[in-house]
């Protein structure tokens, strides 16, 4: 340590800001440079490896199976592997640092607890989104790919003009619609909310452990209520513990079918823009009221 | 002192309650501290005696359960009160998938630094702290002491006007601890305020201008250093090159005058100088 | 986080309030209320825009078994529908006609508005299961085969009419039921009618309104009726002017006796190759 450094040089004092657009941007790309380290993305081989098997198949179905079954594969294998990835790496995020104690050395810095909160779920945001961006570009390349190839042995089977267009159509309509565009950005903003959700249980839970259980029966029970709500409605006869039951699970569990859209855009269904923005709304509410309550709890939380 | 302290505690108290049952470990005990501006404080006590937590009490990153802190006037447990400090906490951990470098880059990130400003405060701070060639090494390969050393520049990444340090010298070998030594000397001299707790005495003894002792959570001794351990009635003399006979004369001369001989021996190097002097050609080479 | 915990200056009431865990809950409780609402109201518009399934049933619960029927109410619906198929699929290569329908029932259960399951369903029970029992069935009589047969064929027409009822916008369905009914069934009444059906959907081929003519024309008491479509697609321009149609049209002047002044075609066959060689994508078009 050569102590010739000069430390009197004049510090330009600027006032301490409640929100530091920087600090946030600090600690986001900071956390993601930690998932990425712990070699989270090597899921994307996997996830590879699903479209390559499920397209090996291909050969012994109709071009209408065939693209009917990637679509499943890759949207079901995407919804998988963004949800484990979104409960996974959130869960471990606050724990780790408490326990590591670098909680300590980024909370002495002048970093408002609400902005570390806020970046480490930007950061966990911006993995979400470039695993997803990356799995979405892998499988549409492929299914491009796929279509090009129907389309030239229609061109070989169809003489009349007229028929290989209707043909060329029918596979075109069989392949890429824009409502799994739609579904993809659900797909997204359901991972959020469930990075939210698991940083809110991760912040007063007591192991890593119990937040993963935890998160796994919210996603569950948030895609099943809402199923068994309208099952037994329709059912008929509810007692008034059922009906007491189905209202608080309703109110304290998200209602996860919201976003989720997939099994119907893979049949090429088309999703209305404004019903997009609705659900988009609606989840952006869901990550903010996550995010607050995951603030009271962290605000006064001894560390 | 009518100036505002850089620390003040007022009757800080704090308890951490044992999961599981009724009773809590009293760690800091109606404690109350001034550090004034530009002095170096240093915090002893035993193993347990809280002074760490009195360090991140004063930080903020504890809650007291009564009593209040400051820096410099503004209450601790305001975020803009942290602007002015930079803290090395005991055993620091920092994220051990970046880099040295990185972990500065982010830490300026942090207080505010960007551009060209963020890179050359981050390479002053490496080779302040001597760790320069191993900038862009992993932390999970540092040394403890390494660590020590990043974790002493990451303090002082805003250049703030209190440092504290919660054992600065742990793990440092002693071309190191010398170095935070100097360093002190450093902050001192630009007009900073140092805490800093250590169980190396001597150390502490060089280098504070005020001691405070806790034991079981309390202040219970507190001064400037020759108030507490200046011998005023003594001197010492050391001679090179003396022969008995004028030692003799010495003695006979300190005699006439009413004094009284208390020892005369051959002094050691002390252990420290030694090492220094046999590894001192060695870490050269390794700085380089 | 156990500050509440510990014995404070503070006044219980005050510091219950600025608890995290109670301002937490009562975040989560309240917006548990204001959105009820809100989803009622996106899934209402989400069933109006087909982008809710028919209701699961009970049944479906009992015939996928515990583990899938939660996975496909998890958001996995079209993927566990895949996997039956390529079960399905498996059970075909091995001829377990029996199997293979049962687990082709469930797929089109799970993803009813698939229109391929549908009409792939159809097809396996009314081309290939039924060629099969004929080939392999065995059976002493033949009256038993074509008991079999048609047990197939009805199979096959239970699918694509309740492929129909799901999904009345899609042509292919609507084609691979004329197929059906005039190949198999020997129905060109129904045959016609479910070919017009078909083309007058989005998207519909032009060959299907040619189809349905042309097995109008076939269908007892409508001749009449059939050549007045056949004349009109003829008259339309050349692209209609195909070989079967041709033909066809012939026949059906000869039938209804024409006197040879209103005819479009001269009474002998002109020699043209055309004629002779129908076209490939006319004839062979196998559903
Ligand atoms: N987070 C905590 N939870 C529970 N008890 C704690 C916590 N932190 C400190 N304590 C207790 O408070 C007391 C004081 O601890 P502190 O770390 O302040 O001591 P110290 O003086 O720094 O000791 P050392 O010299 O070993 O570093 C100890 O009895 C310790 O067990
Ligand atoms: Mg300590």
């Amino acid at each position: 340590m050569t102590a010739s450094e000069p430390f009197n040089q004049a510090k330009d004092v600027t006032p301490h800001k409640r929100f530091s657009s920087g600090r946030i941007l600090a600690i986001a790309s900071n956390t993601l440079t930690e998932l990425t380290r712990t070699k989270v993305f090597y899921f994307l081989f996997i996830f590879g490896l699903v479209l390559l098997g499920s397209s090996m198949l291909s050969n012994n179905f109709s071009f209408g199976e065939e693209f009917q079954m990637l679509k499943d594969v890759a949207l079901g294998a995407i919804g998988i592997f963004s949800t484990l990835l979104a409960i996974l790496s959130t869960a471990m995020l606050l724990p780790r640092d408490i326990e590591d104690r670098t909680l300590y050395t980024i909370l002495a810095k002048p970093v408002p607890r609400h902005d570390y909160i806020l970046g480490k779920l930007l950061g966990v945001f911006y993995l979400l989104f470039i695993s997803i961006a990356v799995m979405s570009v892998l499988f549409i390349i492929l299914l491009a790919h796929r279509e090009g190839i129907r389309i030239g042995q229609a061109a070989l089977m169809y003489e009349n003009p007229d028929d290989l267009v209707a043909a060329q159509n029918q596979i075109r309509a069989a392949a890429f619609t824009p409502g799994l565009w739609a579904g993809l950005f659900l797909i997204l903003l359901r991972a959020c909310i469930l990075a939210a959700v698991t940083l809110l249980l991760s912040s007063f839970a007591t192991s890593n452990l119990f937040t993963i259980v935890m998160a796994f029966t919210v996603y569950l029970i948030g895609h099943i209520q809402s199923i068994a709500r309208q099952y037994w409605l329709e059912s008929g006869d509810l007692n008034a513990f059922q009906k007491v039951f189905l209202s608080i699970t309703a109110i304290i569990f998200p209602d996860l079918q919201m976003f989720n859209i997939v099994d119907e855009v893979v049949v090429g269904r088309a999703v209305p823009w404004f019903l997009v923005i609705k659900v988009f709304g609606l989840g952006t509410m869901y990550i903010l009221i996550y995010l607050g309550a995951t603030l009271a709890l962290f605000r006064s939380k001894e560390l | 002192m009518d100036e505002t302290p850089a620390i003040s505690l007022k009757n800080v108290t704090k308890r951490f309650p044992i999961p599981f049952r009724r009773k809590a470990v009293l760690a800091v005990d109606n404690l109350s501290l001034d550090v004034p501006v530009g002095q170096v404080y240093g915090l002893l006590g035993p193993n347990g005696s809280g002074k760490s937590t009195t360090f991140k009490v004063a930080l903020g990153l504890v809650t007291p359960d009564s009593g209040d802190a400051f820096l410099f006037g503004k209450p601790s447990r305001d975020v803009a009160s942290r602007e002015e400090v930079g803290f090395l906490p005991e055993n620091p951990y920092f994220h051990k998938f970046l880099t040295g470098a990185e972990t500065l880059r982010f830490f300026c990130r942090l207080c505010g630094l960007s551009g060209a400003k963020l890179t050359s405060r981050v390479k002053d701070l490496l080779h302040l702290v001597g760790l320069d060639y191993a900038a862009d090494r992993r932390l999970s390969g540092y040394s403890k002491g390494m660590l020590q050393r990043i974790g002493l520049a990451q303090a002082l990444v805003q250049e703030p006007r209190i440092v504290i340090l919660d054992e600065p010298t742990a793990g440092v070998d002693p071309a190191g601890s010398r170095e935070i030594k100097n360093l002190i000397f450093q902050l001192k001299e630009d007009g900073k305020t140092v805490l800093l707790c250590s169980h190396l005495l001597t150390q502490v003894q060089e280098v504070c201008d005020r001691i405070g002792i806790m034991a079981a959570g309390r202040l219970v001794e507190e001064g400037a250093l020759d108030d507490l351990i200046g011998l005023r009635d003594q001197i010492e003399i050391r001679v090179s090159g003396g022969q008995t006979e004028l030692l003799q004369k010495i003695e006979a001369l300190v005699t006439a005058e009413g004094g009284k001989v208390l020892s005369i021996g051959r002094p050691r190097t002390t252990l420290e100088d030694h090492f220094l002097e046999v590894t001192g050609a060695l870490s050269e080479r390794r700085s380089n | 986080m156990s500050a509440s915990t510990q014995s404070c200056a503070v006044k219980s009431r005050r510091r219950w309030l600025s608890d995290g865990r109670v301002l937490a809950g009562a975040l989560i409780v309240i917006f548990g209320l204001v959105r009820l609402p809100i989803e009622k109201n996106i899934e209402g518009q989400f069933r109006e825009f087909g982008l809710r399934p028919a209701t699961l049933t009970l049944e479906l619960r009992e015939r996928l078994g515990q583990s899938a029927f939660i996975a496909a109410l998890g958001g996995y619906r079209a993927l566990v529908a895949s996997f039956l198929w390529i079960t399905a699929h498996v059970a075909w290569e091995n001829t377990e006609w029996g199997r293979m329908n049962h687990l082709m029932q469930n797929v089109v259960a799970l993803q009813p508005r698939a229109w391929i399951y549908w009409d792939r369903a159809a097809w396996h029970m009314g081309w290939n299961a039924s060629v099969w029992v004929r080939q392999h069935g065995n059976f002493p009589r033949e009256a038993l085969t074509l008991r079999a047969e048609r047990a197939y064929y009805e199979l096959a027409l239970d699918y694509l009419h309740r492929g129909v009822r799901n999904i009345p916008e899609q042509w292919e369905l609507f084609m691979t039921l004329g197929h059906l009914l005039a190949d198999k069934m020997n129905d060109p009444c129904g045959s016609s009618k479910a070919y017009r059906e078909g083309s007058q959907r989005v998207g519909a081929p032009g060959y299907l309104r040619r189809f349905a003519a042309y097995k109008l024309a076939e269908c007892p008491g409508h001749e009449q009726e059939a050549y007045k479509e056949l004349r009109a697609l003829y008259l339309e321009g050349k692209e209609q002017r195909l070989p079967t149609l041709i033909t066809k049209l012939r026949e059906l002047e000869n039938l209804l006796a024409i006197p040879a002044s209103q005819r479009l075609i001269s009474p002998s066959p002109p020699s043209s190759p055309e004629n002779l060689n129908p076209q490939k994508s006319e004839n062979t078009e196998t559903p």
